[in-house]
């Protein structure tokens, strides 16, 4: 009851701020609203069994649909939903576990779930739809990343699943800006020098985690890191989330195992990813949702049958050679920021900005609310059954124990 | 683009510049300034400076300021309130709590007499042209107003938290009552007859009372839940914010003083609470950051006014001496009338406490409230007299072997 009233209270305020105040006041409130709405619900849904990360987008599109969202604040605040969403990068990509990633052949599972969802999303889209061939790849390369924001939130306690959400997603990008570059081959060139240079500062900030002793030293490095980060996303022209999620990872990788100071930032991480992903979804035009034609349906269509059928495959493989739990790869399924930053850039240059928007709600709302929604409840009855047939295996075992004679005298007791 | 690049560098020029203060052991009336942070206006002058030579760029820097000035005015009112907690006040002597409330109100009403008398000062030599009043009545109120928490130091020695509970003269509720009054008279000096908030207009003085008042008590209501529900700091911390920002920019859009509002929730929130101590350890440690971030944006908005230093540092000298000869008469007087015995040492060093970062912010709330000209220069001269203030040694009394 308290977490709603603070909600409505600042959302009353918020609505009022939309008419009368002045320009520049408006940002800060926005930021305000951002930062206590998601947090305050979120918590409301802990321990009932519904994933967490729902609760960020919902209250996005309800921000989108209810005429809370102001455009000039939205506008005005977006320099810091990219700051922090090179925070949650940055920690995610520190989070990646390189001890896991060699000892459990996380690298070939990864590949398996990103290829069995590229191929058949490739193959539809390319010969039942006509798409340009790097329209398809990429469209294949989308379906095939994960959430690892949304698994930072729902499942923060699974480090495998994190891990592996990092790793496949990791993989698609990577992917996805090879075949850029190879599309646009002047620059295949110029990205040289720009690996280079991303070397050379992954291995300045490995040494100077190395150097932070004190707890207040942490914080400190880390937002010089990030607002450095932002700055070179920014004059690079990449996704922020996209380079500090490499760079996170690779600093965790030259750490090894000695540790990486940036992991101590968790707490504050999930927070954050709350309030991107809420900004970004309260972005979306859900309008385009309804103004889709069969075509875009049936795209919509093969992106989510080939997204969840290559997770599928990535997950039983998981299973198979990598010993994942159901719960940690069927974090792989919910998409969510990726889906907001670059499905606009997949489609085709002749389908409408409408069409796009519209895809794009579609996507989020299937892959983002619905399908983590409809496999709460499954994995839940998975789970109980699997405890119950350990249960009833235990007891069997046990039963056969008792059954079995007594050595008797102190052979017994030994 | 220019302007997180901008703020980069301040960061990094902050940084080094805390490094280099704290490695150093710096002699006490240094170490005074550096401990009210007043050493991040020069930074935040160089930055307004560096950021003013592009005219759209200044213009969204000084938007962002100032929405960030009416979020921190909040806050500060927040942390102002919460030493309000009825709690520890029991522990003193009533005449003491008498001795120091009479000190303030007698100290408030000389100052705002004498500013009234200043009228053609401030307007003709200063070029403040703001409501008389109102002017005269933020000036009483910050002339009482303290450093917090109290730091001094007395001649040759270095700088000390003296425990203000027990002290006689001790500053406990001087900020609180300051505060008290200025929530009082502020509807009667503010010269503001009709305001607009939503649906609702309100027209007289009692319903500007009701509207800074359910304002507060609603988002220190909002702060209770806030603290009660949720158990983890960065979680609370997070929503404190955040709530308070929406508050200070409803207080910052509407023209409500957010330092009234913001301290009538600390002192709401200080006494209904059950999380007392933790809730204080987290708002502390938000509050070190706040204070930084407030005199650079201080020193971000004085960077491109035109000031004539030498009418602020003339001006600053005649507010601290009336301030400080206000201070000791009303404490003369308030002693006579508590039948406490106070030395006259005792009665020197409190005249003499300097202004903190509640004084400052006093004065920068008239930006907010008030759209006359030249208000900068009030806060300019409100610095200055602080930072005087804050480099002065207080004269020792027997008993401190300091």
């Amino acid at each position: 009851m308290r977490r709603f009233l603070i909600c409505v209270v600042l959302c009353v305020v918020v609505w009022g701020a939309q008419h009368d105040f002045p320009h520049s006041i408006r940002p800060v409130v926005y930021v305000g609203l951002m930062l206590v709405v998601p947090l305050t619900l979120a918590g409301t849904l802990k321990g009932s069994g519904i994933p967490i990360h729902v609760v960020p987008l919902v209250l996005g599109f309800l921000a989108s649909g209810f005429g809370i969202r102001n455009t000039d604040a939205f506008v005005a605040t977006s320099p810091l939903a990219e700051l922090a969403q090179v925070w949650v990068g940055l920690y995610l990509g520190a989070s990646f576990s390189y001890h896991r990633f060699f000892s459990k052949n996380l690298g070939v599972v990864a590949i398996i779930s990103l290829g069995a969802t590229l191929v058949p999303a490739f193959l539809a889209l390319f010969l039942l739809l006509d798409f340009p061939v790097v329209q398809a790849i990429r469209l294949g390369l989308l379906a095939g990343m994960s959430g690892p924001m949304i698994t930072l939130i729902s499942q923060p306690d699974r480090r495998e699943a994190l891990s592996f959400s990092v790793l496949v997603t990791m993989l698609g990008l990577s992917f996805w800006f090879l075949a850029d570059l190879i599309v646009r081959t002047p620059g295949l060139y110029r990205a040289v020098p720009c690996a280079i240079m991303w070397a050379v500062g992954v291995e300045l900030i490995s040494r100077i985690t190395h150097t932070v002793r004190t707890g207040k030293g942490g914080p400190v490095l880390f937002g010089a890191i990030v607002a450095t980060l932002f700055i070179c996303a920014r004059a690079m022209h990449i996704s922020p989330l996209f380079l500090s999620l490499v760079t996170g990872a690779g600093v965790s990788v030259r750490s090894g195992r000695s540790g990486f100071a940036l992991r101590g930032m968790a707490p504050m991480s999930a927070p954050l990813a709350h309030v991107v992903l809420t900004y970004y979804a309260a972005g979306l035009d859900f309008g385009g949702l309804f103004e889709l034609s069969a075509l875009h349906w049936k795209i919509l269509g093969i992106y989510v049958a080939a997204m969840l059928l290559g997770k599928t495959a990535g997950g039983l493989s998981a299973m198979r050679y990598a010993r994942f739990y159901v719960r940690d790869w069927s974090q792989l399924l919910p998409q969510g920021f990726f889906v907001f930053v670059f499905l606009h850039e997949v489609f085709p240059p002749v389908m409408e900005p409408a069409a796009r928007s519209g895809l794009t709600a579609g996507v989020v709302l299937i892959c983002g609310v619905a399908i983590p929604l409809m496999t709460s409840p499954i994995l839940f009855l998975y789970e109980r059954m699997d405890r119950r047939r350990i249960q009833d295996a235990s007891r069997s075992t046990g039963s056969e124990e008792s059954e079995r004679p007594s050595t008797g005298g102190m052979a017994g007791l030994l | 683009m220019q302007v997180i690049a901008s703020i980069y560098l301040i960061y990094v020029i902050c940084l080094v510049c805390r490094n280099l203060f704290v490695r150093r052991k710096l002699a006490a009336p240094l170490d005074s300034l550096r401990a009210s942070h007043l050493h991040f206006v020069p930074i935040g002058i160089a930055a307004g400076v560096v950021l003013a030579t592009d005219h759209d760029l200044a213009a969204v820097v000084e938007g962002i300021q100032r929405g960030l000035l009416g979020v921190i005015l909040v806050w500060l009112g927040i942390v102002t309130g919460l030493r309000f907690d009825f709690r520890r006040l029991g522990r003193r002597a009533s005449r003491h709590h008498a001795l120091e409330g009479l000190q303030v109100v007698g100290t408030a009403a000389l100052v705002f007499f004498l500013a009234l008398l200043w009228r053609p000062v401030l307007r003709y030599q200063m070029g403040i042209a703001a409501e008389p009043a109102l002017v005269a009545l933020l000036l009483g109120v910050l002339a009482c107003t303290l450093r917090m928490p109290d730091r001094i130091f007395y001649v040759r020695s270095v700088l000390v938290t003296p425990d203000i509970d027990q002290a006689p003269a001790g500053p406990l509720i001087t900020n609180a009552v300051g505060m008290t009054l200025l929530t009082v008279l502020y509807p009667y000096c503010a010269g503001v007859t009709v305001m607009e908030v939503g649906p609702f207009t309100l027209v007289s003085t009692s319903s500007f009372w009701a509207l800074y008042a359910c304002a507060g008590i609603l988002l220190g209501l909002l702060l209770t839940f806030v603290f009660s529900t949720f158990q983890e700091d960065v979680v609370c911390a997070i929503i404190a914010a955040g709530t308070v920002a929406t508050f200070g920019g409803l207080c910052a859009g509407k023209a409500i003083p957010g330092v009234i509002v913001g301290f009538i929730s600390g002192v709401w929130f200080i006494n209904t609470t059950t999380r007392r101590r933790d809730a204080l350890e987290i708002l502390e440690k938000i509050t070190g950051i706040v204070q930084p971030v407030f005199f650079l944006v201080i020193g971000g908005l004085l960077a491109t006014q035109n000031l004539t230093v030498l009418r602020l540092t003339a001006f600053a000298f005649l507010f601290l001496v009336a301030r400080s000869l206000a201070r000791g008469i009303s404490l003369t007087v308030a002693a006579r009338l508590t039948r406490c015995y106070l030395s006259l040492t005792e009665i020197i060093g409190s005249a003499l406490r300097p202004l903190g970062t509640l004084s400052v912010a006093l004065a920068a709330q008239l930006l907010l409230l008030d759209s006359g000209p030249n208000l900068y220069a009030l806060i300019a001269a409100v610095l200055v007299a602080a930072a005087i203030g804050q480099v002065l040694p207080l004269p020792k009394p027997r008993d401190v072997s300091a």
